[in-house]
């Protein structure tokens, strides 16, 4: 239940990118809805689920974007496998932390992806522009960190009555 | 412990090296990219919901952009009003400057036209009392203005000057029932005396029975009396009322100048 309402949200979240935000770009930039939810995602549940949810909106993104499949996907997987490495060291009910971890997140995706993109040909934009596209859309997801988090908790809240999330917690015939 | 970790890395490998086979696959292909039936599969049946949230998205934008556009009018015909105002303004001030100088062009005719010396002077203020009619003049004794100087406008005479200051002049309208104006009819060179009668009107009395006066007779002052001089246009007969049993006949007068409307006028200084 929990499984398919995340899958939903990832769902709704590349969707909502590819009809919604792609009308209203900020310095033509826009809003990558998927990358903080993935974040959120291996910061509440480790990073199996983190790495498995990144690749499915990663490869969800590749399919309406119209680039090769697994750019995003790889990117996001990776994203999301690290991000659940980080949610001992990582203070979650404070904002702030989430928000600079999201900022980062992106620019390590903005990497990721375009590295890839070199390696297979489908990278023509300049290195300095990149730079500058990378650094804003860290900038503009940045905030959306704290809100896919408390998103995600209200879902994990519902569904399974547990708001303490675990990346280490067992997987069955345990937990709170 | 361990064999988490290495689980999860195991996990994380595989799924790495899924997507690597993915990517490999697309690199090989033409476009760079193959969905495969599953993709096609996830597409066509996600595309009536991007259909949909487009539509919604179009009308949001176009009510947006309605909105905008209403706003974007507001200012411009705000705008474009204030520029209208702002220019009839300027037409009709400028109206109102062509208008006097054809008048002061006028004025300037007959004074070159009349043996006196004369000063142009403007109405400042005009009596507020329907039956007694004075205007003040914005020009005075300063300007060589006397008592019983003659005033008129290009169409004929206005009046006499009845009081002086130093920089005004009031003057006596011949309409003011305390007028009284030697005259003569042009055409018949009857003599007789144009009173005002009040509220713009004029009367000619005094015309002896035998006197062949008729409609449309311009009217000019006489000379005698010694205020006005003589051959100034006063007014034109309209209408001859001829008393049976009286000695004279009396016409009523159409004051040539338009006593109601004065703005600039020109003071012979008939003294000097």
């Amino acid at each position: 239940m929990r499984v398919a309402f995340i899958l939903l949200l990832v769902l709704t979240a590349v969707v909502v990118q590819t009809t919604w935000l792609v009308r209203v770009p900020i310095r033509g930039v826009v809003l990558d809805p998927v990358l903080p939810l993935v974040m959120a995602i291996g910061l509440l549940r480790g990073p199996e689920e983190g790495a498995l949810f990144g690749l499915a909106g990663g490869l969800l993104q590749d399919l309406f974007a119209g680039t090769s499949l697994g750019l995003m996907g790889m990117a996001k997987l990776t994203l999301g496998f690290l991000a659940g490495f980080l949610t001992a060291s990582l203070y979650l009910e404070s904002a702030l932390p989430v928000l600079v971890v999201t900022g980062l997140g992106t620019l390590f995706h903005e990497v990721a992806w375009t590295s890839l993109a070199g390696l297979t040909g489908q990278f023509p934009v300049p290195l300095t522009v990149w730079a500058g596209k990378a650094l804003l859309q860290a900038l503009y997801n940045a905030p959306l960190g704290p809100l896919g988090l408390a998103l995600l908790r209200r879902i994990e809240s519902k569904t399974s009555g547990s708001r303490r999330p675990h990346p280490v917690r067992p997987r069955r015939g345990g937990g709170p | 412990m361990v064999s988490v970790f290495s689980r999860r890395m195991f996990l994380f490998a595989l799924l790495v090296l899924f997507t690597l086979a993915v990517l490999t696959v697309q690199a090989r292909s033409e476009d760079r990219r193959e969905i495969g039936f599953l993709g096609s599969l996830l597409v066509a049946a996600l595309s009536p919901v991007q259909a949909a949230m487009t539509r919604v998205s179009d009308a949001v934008a176009s009510g947006w952009r309605s909105l905008s556009e209403i706003g974007e009018l507001r200012a411009e015909n705000r705008r474009l009003r204030r520029q209208v105002e702002m220019l009839s303004e300027e037409v009709n001030r400028l109206r109102e400057q062509a208008r006097e100088a054809e008048r002061l062009e006028r004025l300037l005719d007959l004074a070159r036209s009349l043996p006196h010396r004369t000063v142009a002077a403007r109405v400042i203020a005009r009596s507020p009392n329907a039956w007694y009619s004075t205007v003040l003049l914005d020009r005075g004794s300063k300007n060589g203005i006397s008592m019983n100087d003659p005033v008129l406008t290009p169409s004929g005479l206005v009046g006499r000057v009845m009081e002086v200051g130093p920089a005004s002049a009031r003057v006596l309208l011949i309409s003011d029932p305390r007028s009284a104006v030697g005259a003569l009819v042009q055409r018949s060179r009857d003599i007789g005396v144009v009173q005002g009668l009040g509220g713009g009107h004029l009367s000619m009395r005094y015309l002896t029975r035998s006197a062949e006066v008729q409609e449309g007779d311009l009217v000019v002052t006489s000379g005698l009396g010694g205020v006005f001089p003589r051959g100034l246009p006063v007014g034109t007969i309209v209408r001859v009322t001829k008393d049976e049993s009286g000695l004279f006949q009396e016409a009523e007068v159409q004051p040539a100048a338009d006593l109601d409307r004065l703005e600039e006028v020109l003071v012979l200084l008939k003294g000097k």
